[in-house]
């Protein structure tokens, strides 16, 4: 079990390498560094300071490893704009994405699962129909179309709720709906087709056959089976929380990182892209990571694989 | 009461074939005649130039809500005609989505095919950038290259077709070591067939069912994609336009002339559910062990 | 009798982890085995699962390189797979699948599958050269519009057969041929295999688990058993008077309406290649296992009466007669 560990502990590390080594190769791509940073109208020795000092003058595998190490050090560079350190300004809007993403990520789960489930136990009921019918409606309305509709509703016509800002938890009910709709819709689709895979599975027929009362035939077998997979995608959404909040936010003005990568990105603000990108791509590892050991836990096949050879058989 | 576990799933099929083509998808499907047609015929159907001004007639409401058939959809701030407007839209982001979808598969499935028939180096190679591709959600990929690269509708397209390509990777990959192996690849290959024989004459043909399915799935992705990031202002640039960054444009003027963004909005919407349904129905159809 | 195909000690090894992080094992599917293919003349290849036959049957070909040891055909020495050479040697020599449906695309019609070989190496092709070869494998000239899925098993390797007959090869390698299918058929393709090979004097190369189908169709046996051949010999002679301890279990195992006398059952684990036996691969489960079976490995060679056998006490056995 450990090499399993430190097996995917190294893969991880390999693929956040990967993600630095594509921000370089991307950032020396786009042109020169200096101009794009500093402005195509710079004076000449400005742009030259600015090389010297980011040491754009040196080989290219020495940059490499210089920016390498400064990642590693935590130093990812200054925000254009304002001239903090791209790590500070990042920080310092996390918690107010947090504040969206878990609400949003609590009712994916406690919606979209149940309903999935639901939906695929009485198959072609009235139920599972209306399930799906509002799964797809989730899926195909995009999150900026829901949100400017709940604030057209809610906001504009009815004078309910707040539009914009973060003033206070009110500000967070349509943001945190808008999020959590989209996914649960996601997650209710996969888990019914998860769990109609199990179910149609030959030992689910065995086990009620052999007269295990259905409840428990769903309990104890097709959930437990059916959890493998979604796992999977709740990983995934776990490790996608930014990239969901980056539309909402913008929607509502909602001061987190993604509406901080909006702006960077519109002000082409390399430093915090890649602030941003190195915390996007650390984030869906670790969940890629925790998903993997669950996975370990959860599916015996994978256990006895990795334990040590057994011999022959 | 749940249902018995004895779910008749093969009752389903030949019941499905008698009925042949159920009404959702038909509807789907006139749908998307529709749109293509408008997007086709854009020049010809367009009661104005996208760009044309009317300042008389700002923010004039569309029909129904007290306006005239000169702006059967109302305008905008700039008295553009919002039905014009639509309508370069809709051709806009179909050109980008039909070619964002083709780009990724093609190199999706090259790529595929390349790391199956070689294997070794050159498999690791494809496999350890579908992994790259995998450890980030495509949206902050897509604002990384953005913004190092700027936008232009060339780079925007090429972007977005790879936004689902390690899909088709894995699908042509895999479907193309099963048939290597033990299959009608490998018989033919006996035969004495060269390798662009074995994959063009028969794997290709045996794949492309599943391909043009994950095709079809991935599409509205694109189009949700698209309009996301034009909606942000970071997609299509003006003069240019399409229905996300309509609807973007639209956000200023939501409590007073919502019908800006609405009807781009619905357009989205509808395109987006008659492909997905038209993707599921495919899928059961062709290929049920796609997820 | 001339020699078609030579295959000399050849040697075929697979890597293969046990489980996602351990060690590698070398698996060893065919160890030093030599055989002869008589151009109109069939060798039988008979053993159990696992033994090797059909890595065999690819490695005589050349479908695969085998790691040690050669293939050589007609005397030069096999192409390497995949090269020009090799390409145009596949007129000569192909092959009949253990599953016919997953040999053939589903995709195109039985006609066009015929076809294909005579297309691929520039032979006439045409509609009246499929209906030939479909007639000739025992099908209708309709079958051509057919698809695959809309055949029967049997029909199905008759097709593929008709496919392998396309440019008139001098060798035919049959893997497992009839496993597949019916009992009721199986003796209909078997006839038709013998036939066709009479009548155009292929030589084949017949592998099967099921002894007495290689006995029917086969010019000359030989036993395999973890990647060796045991013994090789004449078909009526090996089954009625097998030298070597497994050969003599096998035949004793082909059920007989009305036989007297016992069934030998051997004892011990079945045949492992990843876990290989010291000295005779088969001394595990010899009852007559001696010293010297354990430590030395038995070579393949003729005994006074022609027949092939690598044990050590068939051998001695012989030695003591002659003493």
């Amino acid at each position: 079990m450990l090499r399993f560990l430190a097996g995917r502990l190294l893969r991880a590390a390999f693929t956040i390498a990967m993600v630095v080594t594509f921000a370089f190769v991307v950032l020396r791509l786009s042109g020169d560094p200096a101009q794009i940073i500093m402005g195509a109208d710079a004076p000449p020795e400005a742009i030259d300071a600015f090389r010297a000092a980011w040491g754009l003058d040196e080989p290219l595998w020495r940059q490499y490893l210089s920016y390498f190490s400064a990642i590693l050090h935590g130093d990812l560079g200054r925000s254009m704009r304002d001239g903090r350190d791209a790590i500070t300004l990042v920080a310092e809007r996390i918690p107010a994405t947090l504040a969206l993403t878990v609400p949003a990520l609590i009712i994916k789960l406690a919606i979209g699962i149940p309903a999935g489930i639901l939906a695929a136990l009485h198959r072609n009921s009235l139920l599972d129909r209306a399930v799906m019918a509002l799964a797809v409606a989730g899926f195909t309305v995009p999150s900026f179309v829901l949100g400017l509709l709940l604030v057209l509703v809610f906001a504009v016509q009815l004078g309910w709720l707040p539009s914009g800002g973060h003033e206070s938890w009110r500000h967070a009910i349509l943001p945190v709906i808008t999020l959590g709709v989209g996914g649960a819709a996601v997650l209710a689709r996969f888990t019914r087709s998860a769990m109609l895979e199990v179910l149609g599975q030959s030992y689910i027929r065995t086990a009620s056959a052999k007269g295990v009362p259905w409840r428990a035939v769903v309990w104890g077998h097709a959930l437990p089976n059916a959890a493998i997979p979604t796992v999977t995608i709740v990983g995934f959404m776990v490790g996608s929380l930014i990239a969901g909040a980056v539309v909402v936010e913008s929607v509502f003005s909602w001061p987190g990182v993604g509406r901080l990568l909006v702006v960077a990105v519109a002000n082409r603000d390399l430093a915090v892209v890649q602030c941003i990108l190195l915390l996007v791509a650390a984030t869906m590892v670790t969940s890629n990571l925790i998903v993997d050991l669950l996975y370990g836990v959860l599916d015996p096949r994978l256990r006895r694989s990795v334990g040590r050879a057994q011999g022959a058989h | 009461m749940p249902e018995a576990p004895f779910a008749p799933a093969a009752m389903d099929a030949p019941q499905m074939r008698r009925r042949g083509v159920p009404l959702p998808i038909l509807f789907a499907l006139g749908w998307l005649g529709l749109m293509l047609v408008v997007a086709l015929m854009a020049d010809w159907i367009s009661p104005y130039a996208y760009t044309s001004l009317d300042l008389r007639n700002r923010l004039s409401p569309p029909i129904g809500l007290g306006g005239t058939w000169l702006h059967p959809l109302g305008t905008d701030e700039l008295g553009r005609d919002v039905l014009a407007r639509l309508i370069y839209s809709i051709r806009t982001s179909l050109l980008i989505a039909f070619g964002a979808t083709i780009i990724g598969a093609l190199v999706g499935t090259s790529l595929g095919l390349l790391a199956a028939h070689f294997r070794g180096l050159v498999e690791h190679a494809v496999m350890a950038l579908v992994d790259f591709s995998a450890s980030l959600p495509f949206l902050i990929l897509a604002l990384a290259v953005l913004a190092f690269f700027g936008n232009s509708l060339v780079l925007f397209i090429c972007l977005l077709g790879l936004h689902a390509w390690e899909r088709y990777a894995r699908i042509a990959r895999g479907l193309a070591i099963s048939a290597a192996a033990q299959g009608y690849a490998a018989a033919v290959r006996q035969l004495g067939a060269t390798p662009w024989r074995v994959h063009f004459r028969h794997v290709l043909p045996n794949i492309a069912s599943t391909l043009i399915v994950s095709m079809t799935l991935a599409f509205p992705e694109i189009i949700l994609l698209e309009s996301g990031l034009s909606f942000l202002g970071l997609g299509v640039q003006p003069p240019a336009t399409s229905l996300g960054s309509m609807v973007g444009y639209g956000r200023e003027y939501l409590t007073r002339a919502p019908w800006i963004l609405l009807s781009p909005a619905i357009v989205i919407v509808m395109t987006t559910f008659a492909v997905s349904l038209l993707g599921d129905w495919l899928r059961d159809r062709l290929d049920p062990t796609l997820t | 009798m001339t020699k078609l195909l030579e295959a000399r000690d050849l040697v075929r090894r697979y890597s293969m982890r046990t489980g996602a992080f351990g060690r590698a094992i070398e698996v060893r599917a065919v160890d030093g085995l030599s055989l002869t293919l008589e151009a109109g003349r069939t060798l039988g290849l008979v053993g159990e699962s696992g033994c090797g036959k059909s890595t065999t049957g690819r490695l005589v070909l050349g479908l695969e390189a085998p790691d040690e040891g050669a293939v050589h055909v007609e005397g030069s020495p096999m192409p390497p797979a995949g090269s020009l050479a090799w390409r145009r040697l596949r007129a000569r020599m192909q092959m009949v699948f253990q599953d016919p449906l997953g040999a053939l695309d589903r995709r195109l019609t039985i006609g066009t599958q015929v076809e294909e070989p005579l297309i691929i190496h520039g032979r006439p092709a045409g509609s009246e050269r499929i209906t030939a070869l479909l007639l000739e494998a025992g099908l209708r000239a309709d079958h051509a519009q057919r698809y695959p899925h809309e055949l029967s098993g049997g029909q199905r390797q008759r097709a593929v057969l008709a496919r392998a007959l396309a440019t008139a090869p001098d060798l035919l390698v049959c893997d497992e041929p009839i496993s597949a299918l019916d009992v009721s058929i199986q003796a209909q393709v078997m006839n038709l295999l013998m036939e066709i090979q009479a009548r155009r004097g292929m030589a084949m190369l017949f592998i099967s688990h099921d002894l007495r189908a290689v006995r029917q169709v086969s010019h000359r046996v030989a036993v395999m058993y973890l990647g060796r051949i045991v013994e090789e010999g004449a078909p009526d002679d090996v089954l009625h008077a097998p030298a070597h301890p497994y050969a003599r279990a096998l035949v004793s195992a082909i059920p007989h309406p009305g036989r007297r006398g016992q069934r030998i059952l051997l004892s011990g684990d079945p045949p492992n290649p990843a876990d290989r036996p010291s000295g005779c691969a088969f001394h595990p489960r010899c009852v007559d296992a001696f010293a010297r079976c354990r430590v030395e490995a038995p070579a393949l060679r003729p005994r006074t009466d022609g027949r092939l056998v690598a044990c050590h006490l068939a051998h001695a056995a012989e030695l003591e007669k002659v003493a």
